[in-house]
């Protein structure tokens, strides 16, 4: 059997509705993030609210999750109750004041940006182990090529050209994200 | 770039050495992306040395803001004679030498990649762009002899020593192609 990380987002969906605890726990662990992200920078939530929300977001997912109309929408379905759980939370006062017309400005250009910045991840991790590690040492970590070259035992002249291989395969990739999702090993 | 000018060559301490060396090798990573942009018919990996190119150039601005600010505190510490000041500040005026440095060197070696992979036609620029990070690791290298005077031994000399040879090696390979 797959390991859970590495299943898409409609064989998890499809487990937890066989009521996998296990696959509970890694679409929590898969979209914690991003729900906390939608909450905080693009509703500008405070972490106490942002923390309610993620709280009811979860709760409302495993009560409804047979709603869910087809199995590889569920981010879109997770950022939409968010987004709803959000507003609700802004117009109840609740510990934050913020206007929720003011709320709006800017949310779905920071939405845009973290299902982009979500789907990069995704990407990342169904990549091999040496782009992976190559490409977040580079961007992530800021490491310089020789940096590079000393930890991986390569030479530092070819650093740059295996940088190069492994974004055209994250491209490659992210190109793919409108055909069925699959984990790839290169 | 005529702003940076302008306040370069203004009566204020800074900015210095330190933006010119940035500015420099910004320059060498900007003439990277135009032959990796100008490539991509030829080169189908072009677009993997445009973001790391425009990742090094944002890795370089920070530290020009970097050097420049901690190269005025390590002035005003020397000036005050403050101890304490000046072993903390001297040191990291260093530090922040040594990144540019270390930066430059790899937009060198990032040419020589664009080198071989581009559309010949900007083998030149690529080369000048190796021969302008080389110059910026060579400040870079400068700026830390400078800021360890008093301690000649300091592995960040020997570093700086090893990136500036790297840069130069890379720039006088991609010369010796044309």
């Amino acid at each position: 059997m797959a390991a859970l990380s590495s299943i898409t987002d409609a064989g998890l969906v499809a487990r937890c509705r066989s009521g996998d605890d296990d696959a509970w726990e890694e679409l929590v662990r898969r979209f914690s993030r991003y729900v906390l992200a939608i909450a905080q920078q693009a509703y500008r939530l405070s972490p106490a609210d942002a923390e309610d929300v993620f709280q009811d977001v979860f709760a409302k997912t495993y009560e409804r999750l047979g709603d869910l109309r087809s199995d590889d929408a569920v981010r879109p379905w997770i950022a939409q109750l968010t987004r709803r759980l959000c507003i609700d939370r802004i117009r109840a006062g609740a510990r934050e004041t913020v206007d929720p017309d003011a709320a709006h400005a800017g949310v779905d250009d920071t939405l845009d940006e973290l299902d982009e910045a979500l789907s990069v991840q995704e990407a990342l991790e169904s990549m091999s182990e040496p782009c992976r590690d190559i490409l977040d040492r580079f961007f992530r970590r800021d490491e310089s090529y020789a940096a590079i070259g000393a930890a991986l035992g390569l030479p530092s002249g070819t650093i740059a050209s295996r940088i190069s291989r492994c974004l055209g395969k994250l491209r490659d990739l992210l190109m793919e994200e409108n055909a069925p999702l699959t984990r790839h090993e290169e | 770039m005529d702003h940076l000018l302008d306040r370069v060559r203004s009566d204020e301490r800074s900015p210095a050495a330190g933006s010119a060396g940035t500015a420099t090798a910004a320059l060498a990573t900007a003439l990277v992306m135009k032959a990796a942009r100008r490539s991509r018919a030829v080169w189908p990996e072009a677009g993997g040395a445009i973001a790391q190119a425009a990742a090094l150039e944002t890795r370089l601005w920070a530290a020009g803001d970097e050097l420049e600010r901690t190269y005025r505190r390590a002035v005003e510490a020397l000036e005050s004679g403050d101890q304490e000041a000046i072993g903390e500040f001297v040191p990291a005026a260093a530090d922040a030498s040594l990144e540019l440095a270390r930066i430059a060197a790899d937009v060198a070696e990032l040419a020589v990649d664009a080198a071989h992979h581009c559309d010949q036609a900007h083998h030149a620029d690529v080369t000048v762009a190796a021969i302008l990070a080389t110059a910026a690791s060579r400040t870079g290298a400068q700026l830390v002899a400078v800021n360890l005077l008093s301690r000649p031994d300091d592995a960040r000399s020997s570093e700086a020593r090893l990136l500036v040879e790297r840069a130069q090696a890379a720039a006088e390979m991609l010369a010796s192609e044309r």
